[in-house]
């Protein structure tokens, strides 16, 4: 019987940016995309269909969990913080990552600073 | 207003998303509308917007429908027999919006079709004006159809033929007038030396044209470049229910 595909395989960017921002602790939805444009030196910049997506999608999969709402009145927002599961999954990811990037290296496609 | 264009297009995602992250969403645009003023950002921002929208709104309909689809596939007995009407029906205004949006697609749809096509709806004859491209005779040229030029290079005598012909065309149909200022400006143009340059038919047909068109005011008179030349038989020959008069080997004037 064929095992189910789940959804996070591979683990999309916007994702992983999003279990990368949630481990520095809880944050809403504005503060994640602030800080995936931090760690991405801008390059990544998410609207709010993709984000929050890519958030609903993660609650799914139990990678991250709702912890409430913070702020006053208007300003009352949803924070998330990250899973076990989820940050097993961001370690996973970076792995798979460092591995790609140690063939990079192998194949000698870098230059200068990188090698 | 930003604020209320954006409300109206979260209107297209699914009513389930709007109603986990629509307030969130809203807000999220407004924050960064407050960060992000001046001409630059904002367009960046709302070319952000526009993209992230085209990129997720299939995502989420998708992902609405997979969860419709399985509310069905549940057992009657274990779930709400409604499960599957837990979407909202469209209110009054989501159809105004849908009417508008439709109609704003297509007028824009009708609009850049007009301008990357529009040419084809006036006829043949505009489409022969600008390539300058014929096919004499019926005869299969596809390098002359493909508006790659055939045939020999053009010489300052084989340009002054076709235009002596071409002005000849024009008095023989009776328009004196038009025929004296097209032979001034044609001839005008020659002295200049506005044509030395053009020693490919289709090229020098096309021009040829566009000045036609701006003496006479008349369409239907069109210089026809053929990469296959044309047979030594006389002065008149058929293309497609079109006169076609010889002016030499390789041009012809087209008057339907």
């Amino acid at each position: 019987m064929d095992m189910p595909k789940r959804k996070l395989d591979p683990l999309p960017s916007a994702a992983f940016h999003i279990l990368l921002a949630l481990a520095g602790g809880e944050m809403h939805g504005y503060a994640i995309m602030r800080q995936v444009e931090e760690q991405t030196g801008g390059r990544m910049r998410m609207g709010p269909g993709t984000l929050y997506g890519s958030i609903q999608t993660l609650l799914e999969e139990k990678l991250i969990e709702e912890v409430g709402r913070n702020g006053q009145g208007e300003d009352r927002r949803r924070c998330y913080r990250l899973a076990a599961a989820g940050r097993k999954m961001a370690r996973l990811e970076a792995e798979r990552m460092a591995e790609l990037l140690r063939a990079a290296r192998t194949s000698r496609i870098f230059r200068g600073d990188y090698v | 207003m930003s604020e209320r264009f954006f409300a109206l297009l979260l209107r297209l995602y699914p009513a389930r998303f709007r109603r986990e992250y629509g307030e969130e969403a809203e807000r999220l645009v407004r924050d960064r509308l407050r960060e992000e003023r001046g001409a630059l950002p904002r367009a960046r921002l709302w070319c952000g917007l526009l993209a992230d929208l085209a990129l997720s709104l299939p995502r989420e309909h998708r992902r609405n429908l997979r969860g419709l689809a399985a509310a069905q596939r549940q057992p009657a007995a274990s779930s709400g027999m409604f499960l599957i009407l837990e979407d909202r029906p469209p209110q009054p205004g989501s159809f105004v919006f849908g009417t508008v949006f439709a109609v704003g697609v297509l007028l824009l749809f009708a609009f850049l079709l007009n301008r990357g096509t529009g040419r084809a709806f006036h006829g043949t004859n505009e489409a022969a004006l600008e390539a300058g491209v014929g096919n004499f005779a019926g005869a299969a040229n596809p390098s002359a159809e493909a508006g790659v030029a055939s045939g020999p290079e053009l010489d300052a005598a084989e340009r002054h033929r076709v235009i002596a012909g071409v002005i000849a065309e024009v008095r023989q149909y009776g328009h004196a007038a038009e025929a004296q200022r097209l032979a001034e400006g044609l001839l005008g143009h020659e002295r200049e030396g506005d044509y030395a340059a053009m020693d490919r038919g289709n090229v020098f047909a096309a021009t040829l044209n566009r000045q036609i068109l701006e003496a006479t005011h008349d369409d239907r008179l069109i210089v026809v470049f053929s990469g296959n030349g044309v047979a030594a038989d006389g002065t008149r020959m058929w293309s497609g229910g079109a006169t076609l008069h010889r002016i030499d080997q390789w041009f012809g004037v087209e008057i339907p």
